[in-house]
């Protein structure tokens, strides 16, 4: 990791990370879903960039894929891929699991839906817990190869266990679970107020890996349109000479 | 304040009548707009102010410091000023240089906060910023105007009334960055700040200090030149000079992306009308006030100067329209619900314009009816997309907000003739031919009305049973659009309900409407795409409004212009 660039803006966040995920592939409603997630991550403390830059190389290099289905089975609903036997990238899964959850919630229904391999779990959460799904609990669980991994959102705070706060950028693709839990007589979560909650993190700016964010910014340009000569002239307003 | 009862009995007009360009492009300022809620603020709260620093050399270039307190905390515009060369002063963003840069810092600054402001200010995106800072602003003096005023003080007079009515200010602003821009603090930051919590209030705290720096500008610069014969700007003139802004394609973008906060702007505004429609009858008193307001209202507008043929023919119907409902007041308020009867007078026989100056007329004499909608209008949240929604009912809601969508042909090219980007220089909006230039693969998302009619397309084609987020995962393109069209169920004002993509679109029309949101004057457009406009001109100088300015200051005519409209009431 290189040294922490300068802290960005919630803003900054919003337009530089939504465009990235347009860049990387993403229609513009998910890149939107993408950086609102990605400020929930760095609510509980996490580098934005650091969980973004691999998830938006995985879509761009195509080697996540969004999901195609969500198929009804024995142990919940199961993700299925775009591509059979590809991991499913997190850009598209988190909201589509977050959709999926509010849709079983409208039925009256709360299954566990499997993601056979995605490439970011600790996106999944955040996408959830940015939507308005008032559960209040909900565990996403996987496993990084050595350690058993679960996020725990819960009352007004995001528990981890099986790893450090970096620990969440997963090197690879992982298998998981995410499930509503018990909710031991804790109130309806709310994104708001989590975020109010922990604006004091916020407020002073989000510090961002340098190296991960250079790696944003490669997508996030790829929504720029080359300048030329008769754009420059012709394409914007207010004078290029002083006159009043 | 009216009953509910006679509330329901005038509609506040609908969204397909405010939201079309034709209209955007007429609005005026009302007191609901940003300015005018800041200075009442400041003023029934006392807010003092205090020049902190002031290093300027003879010519007026240097650093300084201006505060304004309130009565919880204060905010401090930290300016710097130069000597620019004249070929590099434009408005344009791909700017590098400026006649004066600013920030307004959240307290008061450090002098070692202000060494590092003073490397990272002149040089606006390229520098870096932090939470401490709110704002980010650069600016431009109008040369002609300085120079005249230094010169006229330096010789131990104010300046010609006529050459101030031409250009209104000294210096333009040429961006206003806010919420986060390269690094300054987040609009999360300042929402709950009673002060602050209106939008836009820091954005226009800057300016308003910068108004009050540029007059201290020439000041002391015809001080410097003109030594013990100089003079000072007197009040009246000083007050007439607002502070000029160039705007450009920025604020469209703004617009479509904020769609919650832009319906809330607009509900204020309608619901303000449809309160003093509403009203049943209007005292001789009430009458005299309104007809006077129209009188200086009309003198306003004899003072508004453009180039543009196009305004030009506008302010001339305008004219007229004023001139007919000064006129028709006579006879016409006499009756029930005079203020209504007004409306619909105006809406009958005016232009567009002459409907929304009645509009912000009307508005005008009732504060006690208006005012508290100023709260209402900002937006911390946005829309929710609900997945369960059944595609019959998003259909529905596509068919009731985006009928104007519908109908357009995209096959047509002069329907999508244009396109949005951000450029790679400086990442500066542009607006784009589709068919002539390279880059609508990249275009911004801004083609609300073309996406709207595809989603009513797939949506036909499916279901009507479906959940959203089954027809999500099927066209996960449409995601943005199904949340907008959610969305506009319950903020139907937050949409421009025009195609934005079509071979005539005037962008002027969208920067108008946000302007006149912000409360300037003056609209000068300089093309479709472009316009100069006057902010605070008129408003009461800082240390008028801390030794408790009480009055309004709309319209603002020049200083010692006589009357010009026979029968014109009492002011």
């Amino acid at each position: 990791m290189s040294a922490p660039a300068t802290p960005l803006s919630l803003n900054e966040i919003k337009f530089f990370f939504t465009r990235a995920a347009v860049g990387a592939g993403a229609p513009f409603g998910f890149g939107e879903s993408f950086s609102k997630s990605l400020i929930f991550l760095a609510a509980i403390g996490l580098d934005p960039a650091a969980v973004a830059a691999p998830a938006l190389d995985a879509l761009a290099e195509g080697t996540s894929v969004p999901v195609a289905a969500f198929d009804d089975g024995p142990k919940g609903l199961t993700a299925r891929p775009a591509t059979e036997g590809a991991p499913v990238s997190a850009i598209y899964a988190g909201p589509a699991v977050a959709d999926r959850l509010l849709l079983l919630a409208a039925r009256g229904d709360a299954l566990p839906v499997l993601l056979p391999a995605v490439d970011q779990p600790a996106l999944v959460l955040a996408a959830i817990g940015t939507s308005s799904l008032a559960a209040p609990r909900i565990v996403i669980s996987w496993h990084n190869g050595t350690d058993a991994i679960r996020m725990v959102r819960s009352g007004d705070g995001v528990d981890i266990s099986g790893t450090t706060l970096a620990g969440l950028v997963c090197p690879a693709p992982a298998s998981a679970t995410v499930m509503l839990a018990e909710a031991d007589g804790l109130p309806p979560f709310s994104a708001e107020a989590f975020l109010k909650a922990r604006s004091g993190r916020l407020v002073e700016g989000v510090a961002v890996d340098g190296e991960s964010f250079a790696a944003v910014q490669r997508h996030f340009r790829k929504c720029l349109v080359p300048s030329t000569d008769r754009s420059r002239i012709a394409g914007a307003g207010a004078g290029l000479t002083d006159n009043d | 304040m009216p009953s509910l009862e006679a509330l329901a009995a005038v509609p506040l007009r609908p969204a397909d009548q405010v939201m079309r360009l034709a209209r955007m492009g007429a609005a005026f300022q009302t007191r609901l707009s940003f300015m005018r809620q800041l200075l009442r603020r400041m003023s029934s709260d006392r807010w003092r102010f205090e020049r902190v620093r002031f290093d300027v050399d003879d010519n007026g270039f240097g650093a300084s410091v201006y505060a304004a307190h309130g009565p919880e905390r204060s905010y401090s515009l930290v300016s710097f000023t130069r000597d620019i060369p004249p070929e590099e002063r434009t408005d344009r963003v791909i700017a590098k240089v400026w006649d004066g840069t600013f920030s307004l810092f959240d307290g008061i600054p450090t002098d070692e906060d202000i060494a590092r402001l003073a490397e990272n200010t002149p040089r606006q995106e390229a520098g870096r910023f932090r939470a401490s800072e709110l704002v980010l602003a650069r600016g431009n003096k109008s040369l002609r105007l300085f120079e005249h005023v230094v010169e006229r003080l330096s010789r131990g007079e104010q300046p010609d009334a006529e050459v101030l009515c031409d250009v209104g200010y000294l210096m333009r602003t040429t961006a206003v960055y806010g919420s986060g821009k390269f690094g300054c603090a987040d609009r999360l930051k300042i929402a709950e700040r009673p002060e602050l919590a209106a939008p836009f209030q820091a954005e226009m705290l800057a300016v308003y200090l910068i108004r009050w720096l540029t007059i201290d500008l020439v000041n002391h610069v015809a001080r410097c030149r003109g030594g013990d014969a100089a003079v000072s700007l007197d009040p009246d003139h000083a007050r007439y000079l607002g502070i000029g802004n160039s705007t450009g394609l920025g604020m469209v973008p703004f617009l479509v992306k904020y769609p919650e906060l832009i319906h809330n702007w607009v509900a204020a505004r309608e619901t303000a009308l449809a309160r003093v429609r509403a009203i049943a009858t209007a005292s001789d008193a009430d009458i005299a006030d309104f007809v006077g307001l129209i009188g200086r209202a009309r003198r306003h507008v004899g003072e508004w100067r453009v180039e543009d043929a196009a305004q030009g023919q506008r302010i001339d119907r305008l004219k007229a329209d004023l001139s007919a409902l000064a006129d028709w007041c006579g006879e016409g308020l006499k009756t029930s619900h005079p203020w209504d009867a007004a409306y619909r007078f105006a809406e009958e026989a005016f232009s567009p314009e002459g409907q929304e100056l009645t509009v912000s007329l009307l508005l005008e004499e009732r504060g006690d009816l208006v005012d508290d909608l100023g709260a209402t209008m900002s937006a911390n949240g946005a829309f929710a997309l609900d997945p369960a929604m059944a595609l019959g009912n998003l259909k529905d809601l596509i068919d009731t907000h985006y009928g104007w969508a519908l109908g357009i042909d995209y096959d047509d090219p002069t329907a999508q003739e244009r396109f949005w980007y951000y450029s790679e220089d400086k990442l500066e909006p542009r607006l784009g031919e589709r068919f002539k230039e390279p880059g609508a693969e990249r275009e911004m998302p801004l083609s609300v009305g073309r996406d709207a009619a595809r989603l009513f397309a797939a949506v036909q084609a499916r279901d009507p049973a479906e959940p959203v987020a089954d027809f999500l995962i099927a066209h996960p393109e449409f995601r943005h659009m199904v949340r907008r069209v959610q969305g506009a169920a319950v903020a139907p004002y937050g949409e421009i309900r025009d195609n934005l993509l079509a071979a005539g679109v005037r962008p002027l029309d969208v920067l108008r409407f946000k302007l006149a949101f912000f409360g300037v004057s003056k609209f000068d457009p300089k093309s479709d795409l472009w316009t100069r406009v006057n902010m605070f001109q008129g408003a009461p100088l800082p240390l008028e409004l801390a030794s408790g300015w009480d009055g309004e200051w709309v319209f603002p005519v020049r200083p010692g212009a006589p009357p010009t409209t026979a029968g014109e009431g009492a002011l």
